[in-house]
């Protein structure tokens, strides 16, 4: 019922940097040798922000930068030694249903949101402090495990927004303003948001999670464009290319060095 | 909209808060395996592990009410109603309010208060389908009180699944109700739920 209450602050002032955070199950080692991941077909969303400063989303920018990004995962993950596939459809896995592959996404979305909730905004969970990460996706993630064959299942989100002309415009004409006594230099212009997380398919458990927020606070100026070839492979390369173990893992591997 | 929740859940205000907290849209505490007084403390439950109390929020909730939560509102929340009395709201609302929630009568079955909890997912909790799956009779706090079993489908297109044990004693009404993701979380929790409302009584 508590749910229904949530209000959450939509107007977010994005610094000009990258930052990167990842959480890890306790016991997480990265997968290694012959491991079977499945990447989840990646859930991206780009849009423009317009003059008034909302996200209009942008179908077009939105595909380009899905397979941009498709493109760059499997760069990046193809000198792991891993077996791999990436769903770029929800009915490509022979089966499984286009419906439980759905369920199973909607359940990550909710998932991943109270992964970024309670353990980067400060609205940390008591029962669940020391824990690691905390959080599965139960019994439907074990069933694909079992109708795949698949040990892991990785799934992304990626959002970018970019500035429209118009918002370019208004804040070259705040600046020029500071010349006359109206000043209005800064105003948030663009910004990218992506997380991924690691699912084990044997357990349901989501043993690692990583989120990159990138933005700036000048309009026209751009942090990485994953409509880009260049982009995705930076945004996949900051996501995925440096998975650290769990704690239990660490501390067993400083005990031996 | 998804963009506005992510980016609003991660309330990045520039470098130096991603995980570094801080800002949060409330509080948790912690509640322990024991007998605890919940609302407004008239009302004793002992759950069988801990959980997480979510801090009342000004602006919506009311003191009758209180929310627990295993791992976070998205995916499940325990909410006890205790003793809300006629003529008030499961949560706080202005009269010039768009959207109204319907006010709690003392006379009121329990189809009309299956139908007021129906009404409060769809005014404010984003519920774009709901389905009455049963209710029954089920004796509660030793009074005649009913089992309303329910699902919903969500903006965020996650199904959700919910059971209310409820009861009106002395024109008040009591209510214990698990809300959860369908898949998974509800099955998982509906135990704890079962446990909490045997263990319930008045104080």
């Amino acid at each position: 019922m508590r749910r229904l209450g949530i209000a959450l602050l939509a107007g977010v002032a994005l610094a000009g940097c990258v930052q990167t955070r990842q959480y890890a199950d306790v016991e997480f080692a990265p997968p290694q040798g012959q491991y079977k991941l499945l990447v989840m077909r990646p859930d991206v969303a780009v849009g423009s922000v317009t003059t008034g400063g909302m996200v209009e989303p942008r179908a077009d920018w939105t595909e380009m930068a899905r397979a941009r990004m498709i493109e760059a995962i499997r760069a990046q993950q193809a000198g792991r030694g891993g077996d791999i596939r990436i769903l770029e459809r929800r009915d490509s896995l022979p089966g499984v249903s286009a419906e439980s592959i759905a369920e199973l996404e909607r359940l990550h979305y909710a998932v991943g949101s109270s992964i970024a909730l309670h353990k980067y905004s400060g609205a940390y969970l008591p029962t669940k402090r020391g824990k690691g990460l905390d959080w599965t996706l139960g019994a439907d993630a074990v069933a694909l495990g079992r109708q795949s064959g698949y040990d892991y299942a990785l799934f992304l989100h990626a959002e970018d927004s970019f500035a429209s002309g118009g918002r370019v415009a208004l804040q070259v004409l705040g600046i020029a303003g500071c010349f006359v006594g109206f000043c209005a230099p800064t105003m948030a212009g663009d910004g990218q948001l992506a997380y991924a997380s690691l699912v084990d398919l044997r357990t349901g458990e989501v043993v690692w999670f990583n989120v990159v927020q990138a933005g700036s606070q000048v309009a026209g100026i751009k942090m990485g464009d994953i409509r880009t070839e260049a982009g995705a492979a930076q945004l996949v390369d900051r996501l995925l290319e440096r998975m650290k173990p769990g704690r239990n893992v660490r501390r067993r591997q400083d005990q031996v060095q | 909209m998804r963009i506005s929740i992510i980016l609003a859940a991660l309330a990045l205000g520039g470098c130096s808060s991603v995980g570094g907290g801080g800002f949060g849209y409330g509080g948790y505490s912690l509640v322990r395996a024991k007998e605890v007084r919940v609302g407004d403390k008239t009302l004793a439950v002992t759950p069988p592990r801990e959980w997480n109390r979510i801090a009342a929020s000004l602006f919506v909730d009311i003191s009758a009410v209180e929310d627990w939560t295993q791992n976070g509102p998205y995916l499940d929340s325990l909410s006890f109603v205790t003793g809300l009395k006629d003529g008030k709201t499961l949560v706080r609302q202005r009269s010039r309010d768009d959207r109204q929630v319907p006010k709690f009568r003392s006379g009121m079955t329990a189809p009309e208060i299956a139908a007021m909890i129906e009404t409060l997912f769809r005014v404010r909790g984003g519920t774009v389908d709901f389905k009455t799956l049963s209710l029954a009779p089920r004796p509660f706090l030793g009074a005649n009180g009913f089992q309303y079993d329910f699902e919903h489908l969500d903006s965020d297109e996650v199904r959700r699944q919910g059971r209310a044990v409820g009861v009106v004693i002395e024109g008040r009404l009591y209510l214990v109700l698990l809300d959860a993701a369908r898949s998974h979380y509800y099955s998982t929790l509906l135990p704890d739920f079962e446990a909490v409302v045997a263990s319930a009584r008045r104080v």
